[in-house]
């Protein structure tokens, strides 16, 4: 299966009031038809800006400075923004963290989702209200005809994030990009918002890039996952294998640091130490400071991606023994 | 308006603002020294002499050094924005903190004068005070303390409503703080940082409000130097001598330029936001 | 409280503010020093109507009970007699609401115009030059005072230029857009000052507000993200602050008549204060208060109409 996105050396500066300074490094992965992976980190570690670069939909002063994207053949990262406008919608699309600040509060609902498909598809005011009107269904907001005419501030939060996922979809992208969807939702609501994503996947054939920071969501939902700490991909590779044998440091301490994931009656473990800034990342590897078996060669060189299983690549030299100690 | 953590560094419309308001301080502080004659001296040789030497910005119908009166003129128009503006600030801040702290019967009836003098339009309201007071600088004072104080004390009760139930008021009260110490000591200085914003800002509008019924005659008197005023003795020959309008009206932008950026550059450094 | 019970209800908040506005006028009168009769009057009016007008306003009477004879005389519609020009007070105004109602919409929408067109400027090569001289223009058109920037507006285009009149306010809709266009413009530039600044920085945000990134993620364009999300976001503060700004609107416009000699209420004020018109000057400080709190009653419906978040 060739991929959907392919994603090789993607770098991002982020400019400061001290001039630019690398936000992400080296970073590459591939995603095919249909398939859904998780992209996990701590805030800070990259994980937006990565997943944002893919629709390069960067805030300002925030400039992808090396790398390629590409999209279903689209050259994400040379084109224009008037060539960009075309992907996003019909082939890649994207839902936000907060739904209550990503939906205009002025424009009804039912506008929202219909304006993608009148730009994309020229449709006249009545096919785009009727396509809205069955996205609304295929999301699972009851009473889709009067939704269509209401604002999002009648809508409740879950609500709200069923909405942008209608819009998101208007145009039948062949990725969604879910940049922490359910964060902000209540937790019975986040499992719902997750089982309709899978759902739509299997419908739809909906690739997805599912960022997150918290492990029990990429455990109940993806195939593969990359897992990000301070601005490069520390490890990646099938869900079982990453999850269930890290071969990481820091994949192990979070699924350590994770509830259920230890001995009932013990601890939980912590990570100690934070993760550094963006202005005082060390040479080397980013996480030897916290590292329990990090030693001096840790700390010189930056260390390259090595494989450590079928389709698993892991950014530690010293991986196997990390087996060894568990 | 919402107060937030002050910042360190001047922001560079502060400067600015400072700058040419010390400025025109100084200017109006040396006018005697620095200009080069005497106001009111009517020369009948250099009646409507155009810019030049040695009437640098020209002169009058009555032959007097339009950049003389302009630099005596300095003086009144500061006076005016100055005095202007503390004397309903002092009142409004007072007003504002007392009903905004006790609340109760004296801060509904003080909203409720507010809704009142905020319903008249400002000028109209004080020419006709004006009217009832006659002409002259003094009525004005007069007619500006009884309107101008709702801005800020509209300002500081919405503040003083906020503070009033912060942690560090409470505190005061369990220590047995006196009220009045309270208020003075805990409330109002953090509550002071929007009024003294707006304040820059009312200069600007008080200076123009000033200048504005000079013009119209019912402010200052002629033959006092004051830039509304000279704009009005030199409507009459606009077609002969632009120079006797033109100046005195660039003063008066200047002078509310610099006020302008205070304004600007003090909401920025005491973290106000309008 | 839905939208329809807030514009029923939001008309009895006015009454404690109209009693107010009525007891301000009634005292403007009853403060000045002498005897109010002659006020009203004039030195030279005939013992008889002394008479009458003392009894009409019940002047013999305590001073609260004047006031509801004064109240009473309100409600007739009657606002005294122009001793200067000999005809009812009401007369009077309305012969010359019209060139004031005129010049008041026409600087507003002006005023709206140029705020729009600089503000969008700015906003889209924020940072660049336009923005910087617009940033400047907004700051230093702060304190233009308005009667000298008529008066340098005559001197360009009226005396070099003789494009515009200098004075009056013209006969039919054409001839009155012409005539009133100097003092239009006046009043439009410093209202486009204060607007600019508040449209400008409302722009920029909104422009990057989250929802805008999520409207751009499904492929709206530029222009579209601009005009249909940014921009309806941002006009809710500027006609808010369009609202608040009335009254200086209306002080303005009364300066602005008297340079350039438009017979409207404004210019009508100033003459009859200093030809001691007393009732005149009176009426139209009550008839520009109870506008303003009309208006601005009708632009905060206006707000609540274009803003669905507004459920109080």
């Amino acid at each position: 299966m060739s991929a959907l996105l392919s994603v090789s050396d993607l770098c991002i500066d982020v400019t400061g009031s001290d001039g630019p300074m690398r936000a992400v490094s080296d970073v590459s992965f591939d995603l095919a038809e249909g398939e859904v992976m998780g992209l996990v980190g701590e805030s800070g570690s990259g994980k937006t800006l990565t997943c944002r670069s893919v629709l390069r939909l960067l805030p300002r002063k925030v400039a992808i400075t090396g790398g390629r994207i590409e999209l279903a053949g689209h050259r994400v990262t040379e084109m224009t923004e008037r060539q960009l406008a075309t992907v996003r919608g019909p082939v890649g699309a994207m839902i936000f963290q907060n739904p209550t600040a990503h939906l205009n509060p002025v424009m009804t609902i039912g506008n929202q989702i219909a304006e993608p498909v009148r730009i994309h598809e020229g449709a006249s005011r009545a096919e785009a209200r009727a396509r809205a009107r069955d996205l609304l269904v295929q999301v699972g907001i009851p009473d889709p005809d009067s939704r269509l005419d209401q604002y999002p501030h009648e809508f409740s939060g879950g609500m709200r994030q069923r909405a942008m996922i209608a819009a998101a979809l208007a145009c039948r992208p062949r990725l969604l990009i879910a940049d922490e969807p359910t964060t902000a939702l209540d937790v019975t609501v986040q499992a719902q918002i997750l089982r309709l994503l899978l759902d739509l996947r299997d419908s739809l054939g909906l690739a997805i890039i599912l960022v997150t920071h918290d492990l029990a969501v990429v455990s109940q939902t993806c195939e593969k996952v990359a897992v990000m700490y301070a601005g490069r991909i520390v490890e990646s590779g099938p869900k079982p294998a990453v999850l269930g044998r890290p071969c990481h440091p820091y994949t192990e301490g979070l699924v350590a640091s994770q509830p259920g994931g230890g001995v009932p009656g013990t601890l939980l473990k912590a990570i100690p130490g934070q993760p550094p800034g963006l202005s005082d990342r060390p040479p080397g590897c980013a996480f030897a400071p916290r590292c329990p078996i990090a030693r001096s060669s840790c700390e010189s060189a930056v260390p390259p991606l090595e494989s450590a299983g079928p389709a698993h690549r892991t950014a530690c030299p010293h991986w196997s023994e990390l087996g060894a100690a568990a | 308006m919402r107060a937030g953590a002050p910042r360190r560094r001047w922001p560079p419309a502060l400067k600015a603002g400072l700058a040419i308001t010390l400025a025109w301080v100084a200017l109006a502080l040396l006018a005697d020294v620095i200009a080069p004659f005497p106001p009111n001296d009517h020369n009948m040789q250099a009646i409507l002499h155009p810019p030049g030497r040695p009437h640098w910005l020209g002169t009058d119908n009555f032959g007097r050094d339009v950049l003389s009166r302009i630099l005596h003129g300095a003086r009144v128009d500061l006076l005016m924005g100055v005095v202007g503006v503390l004397i309903p600030f002092v009142i409004g801040v007072t007003l504002g903190a007392v009903a905004g702290y006790f609340g109760g019967i004296v801060d509904a009836i003080l909203m409720r004068i507010l809704d009142v003098v905020l319903a008249f339009p400002w000028l109209v309201l004080l020419m006709a005070i004006i009217v009832v007071l006659g002409p002259g600088l003094k009525s004005f004072f007069i007619a500006l303390a009884l309107v101008g104080w709702v801005s800020y004390a509209r300002l500081v009760r919405a503040q003083v409503l906020v503070i009033r139930s912060a942690d560090y008021v409470a505190a005061g009260r369990s220590l047995g703080y006196s009220t009045g110490r309270i208020l003075w000591r805990h409330v109002l200085p953090n509550a002071i940082a929007p009024a003294i914003v707006f304040a820059m800002s009312d200069v600007v509008l008080v200076i123009l409000a000033g200048s504005a019924i000079s013009y119209l005659g019912f402010g200052v008197q002629p033959p006092t130097a004051e830039w509304g005023l000279m704009i009005s003795e030199g409507q009459s020959f606009i077609f002969t001598a632009w120079w006797m309008t033109t100046f005195p009206g660039i003063a008066l932008v200047l002078l509310a330029l610099g006020f302008s950026l205070l304004a600007d550059g003090l909401a920025e450094y005491l973290g106000v936001r309008e | 409280m839905n939208r329809y019970r807030f514009v029923l209800l939001r008309p009895l908040q006015l009454v404690p503010v109209l009693i107010g506005i009525s007891l301000v006028s009634f005292l403007l009168i009853h403060a000045l020093p002498g005897d109010p009769v002659r006020t009203l009057v004039g030195m030279r009016a005939p013992p008889d109507v002394v008479e009458r007008i003392r009894a009409y306003y019940g002047l013999d009477q305590p001073v609260i009970v004047q006031y509801f004879y004064f109240l009473r005389s309100l409600a007739e519609g009657e606002l005294g007699r122009s001793v200067v020009y000999r005809m009812p007070v009401s007369d009077l105004l309305a012969s010359r609401a019209g060139p004031t109602l005129f010049l008041l919409v026409y600087a507003t929408l002006l005023g709206i115009v140029l705020t729009i067109a600089l503000s969008v400027t700015a906003a889209r090569n924020r940072g660049r030059w336009p923005d910087q001289t617009i940033r400047a223009f907004s700051t230093i058109g702060l304190g233009f005072p308005s009667f000298w920037i008529g008066l340098m507006l005559i001197l360009v285009f009226s005396v070099r230029l003789g494009l515009f009149p200098v004075s009056g306010a013209g006969q039919g809709f054409v001839d009155r857009l012409h005539h009133l266009f100097l003092p239009a413009f006046t009043i439009a530039l410093a209202l486009s000052a204060v607007l600019t600044r508040t449209l400008r920085a409302s722009l920029i945000e909104q422009m990057d507000a989250d929802h805008v990134t999520a409207a751009r993620s499904r492929g709206v364009g530029d222009k579209d993200v601009f005009w249909r999300h940014v921009v309806p976001n941002s006009l809710i503060p500027t006609i808010n602050l369009l609202g608040v700004n009335l009254g200086w609107l209306i002080s303005g416009t009364v300066v602005v008549e008297t340079v350039f000699s438009v017979p409207g209420l404004g210019f009508l004020m100033t003459s009859s204060i200093f030809a001691r018109d007393y009732m005149t000057v009176q009426a139209i400080t009550l008839v520009f208060a109870l506008a303003t709190v009309l208006i601005t009653f009708l632009v905060d419906v206006v707000t609540v109409a274009l803003d669905p978040r507004v459920r109080m």
